[in-house]
């Protein structure tokens, strides 16, 4: 069911919750008609729950969707963090041959 | 053909000049960075949020039923004369089946935490991403670099300029280590926030729909079909009610005001997050100083932290 659906037929319970709740305010209603309002109150209720767990669901797996595409870019960009050593290596290896050069210098100076 | 000495010294200079022609074409200014730093910092917080809010949900719902229980008449003389005992079984039924709803809400929310971890891990990302520390392997090799340099300096001078010796500048080779990677963290930055515009976006709709369409509609509801309701019902059946069920029934309905009042943060920070996001990548396009702060980024910061007290005050 699309979500739009859904949230209609969340809506309809909520107005059929409404109603109960307004009936049971009136004045007049004996003993077992209030107890058949409260019987009904308790599975709208049911239904209530059902559907907006059914809601929530669905968000998280729209959620996990775009979080799991999320996760992919953040993993790549940690990758290319551990490749900045690589650079870092090669100046390193730069200031050796600068040394070996100054070395080769130093002996013949 | 030997490099003579001067030649020799034009190398040291080239090799310490070479970070610096890095410096000056950086990807980002510092007051870029600096506003990637402040996004990052306000964003934190958030993550949990969605979560928290499904979790007072489940125990609303739990504590309405707990309720309902109190509306019951027990141990009534059944039509054989025993005791009649199928109200305190369905009693007992509704309690077990409270425990159940708060798990099935909390389940969600924790379920709703974990795929909204990845915002927690995408804001460290840029935290880690504009400090300096953020490699320790690196700043390792930079330190090697300038002790390495120092090292050729020493014996240069030690060799060629024992009256006027070169000024070592080990130091200043580490620091241009990092200024070079400054310039690579800066890139891969501009370059991550881009890209992860589209799914920061897609993730703040998302949760503006939970928010605002799917919970907050619930919380509206509760006050008056759920405790408003069970409260009557007992106070009928009962023809009267202990301080400790009216303080129970103000406790619930001041939880789902703040609920309501929370999922209205929550989705209005997801409106500044998504804006914040934006104007991050807008202004990350080229190399330029901001002349001020991103003020997305700042009513993002505000609105994090006053969902996060409402938060507070729910949990307490």
């Amino acid at each position: 069911m699309a979500n739009t659906e859904r949230i209609n037929a969340l809506k309809q319970v909520h107005e059929a919750e409404d109603s109960v709740t307004n009936t049971l305010k009136k004045p007049g209603l004996t003993a077992p008609q209030r107890r058949i309002l409260d019987e009904l109150s308790d599975i709208l209720k049911e239904i209530d729950k059902l559907l907006l767990l059914n809601e929530l669901n669905d968000s998280i797996e729209e959620l996990e969707g775009k979080s799991k595409k999320l996760k992919a870019i953040n993993k790549r960009i940690k990758k290319q963090i551990e490749n900045l050593e690589e650079v870092a290596d090669k100046v390193e290896k730069a200031a050796k041959a600068i040394d070996a050069i100054v070395k080769a210098f130093g002996a013949l100076g | 053909m030997r490099p003579t000495k001067l030649q020799n010294r034009a190398f040291i200079f080239i090799f310490l000049l070479f970070p610096f022609l890095f410096t000056c074409c950086a990807a980002l200014t510092a007051s870029q960075i600096k506003e990637v730093g402040k996004f990052a910092k306000a964003s934190q917080g958030y993550s949990e949020l969605p979560g928290a809010l499904a979790g007072s949900y489940g125990v609303l719902i739990r504590n309405n039923k707990l309720l309902s229980v109190t509306r019951e008449e027990f141990g009534q003389i059944d039509k054989q004369g025993g005791i009649d005992t199928s109200e305190a079984n369905d009693a007992l039924e509704t309690i077990q089946s409270a425990y159940k709803d708060e798990m099935d809400f909390t389940a969600v929310g924790k379920q709703m935490d974990a795929a909204l971890s990845v915002l927690q891990i995408y804001s460290d990302l840029l935290t880690s991403l504009v400090s300096d520390n953020f490699a320790e392997a690196l700043s390792e090799s930079a330190e090697k670099l300038g002790k390495s340099l120092d090292k050729a300096i020493d014996e240069y001078n030690d060799k060629y300029k024992k009256d006027a010796p070169l000024k070592k500048v080990g130091g200043i080779i580490g620091s241009a280590g990092g200024l070079y990677r400054r310039h690579k963290q800066a890139s891969i930055l501009k370059n991550i926030i881009k890209e992860a515009d589209p799914l920061v976006i897609g993730l703040m709709d998302e949760i503006q729909i939970i928010a605002s369409e799917k919970l907050k509609p619930s919380f509206v509801n509760y006050e008056d079909n759920y405790i408003g309701k069970e409260f009557k019902s007992v106070a009928n059946n009962k023809k009267q009610v202990d301080i400790s069920t009216v303080v129970f029934v103000y406790d619930n309905l001041y939880k789902a005001r703040q609920s309501i009042i929370l999922a209205d943060r929550i989705s209005k920070a997801a409106e500044h997050y998504k804006n914040a996001h934006m104007d991050l990548v807008k202004n990350t396009r080229t190399r330029k100083k901001l002349k001020e702060a991103i003020k997305q980024i700042e009513a993002l910061s505000k609105e994090v932290k006053a969902a996060n007290e409402v938060k507070n005050d729910i949990n307490k």
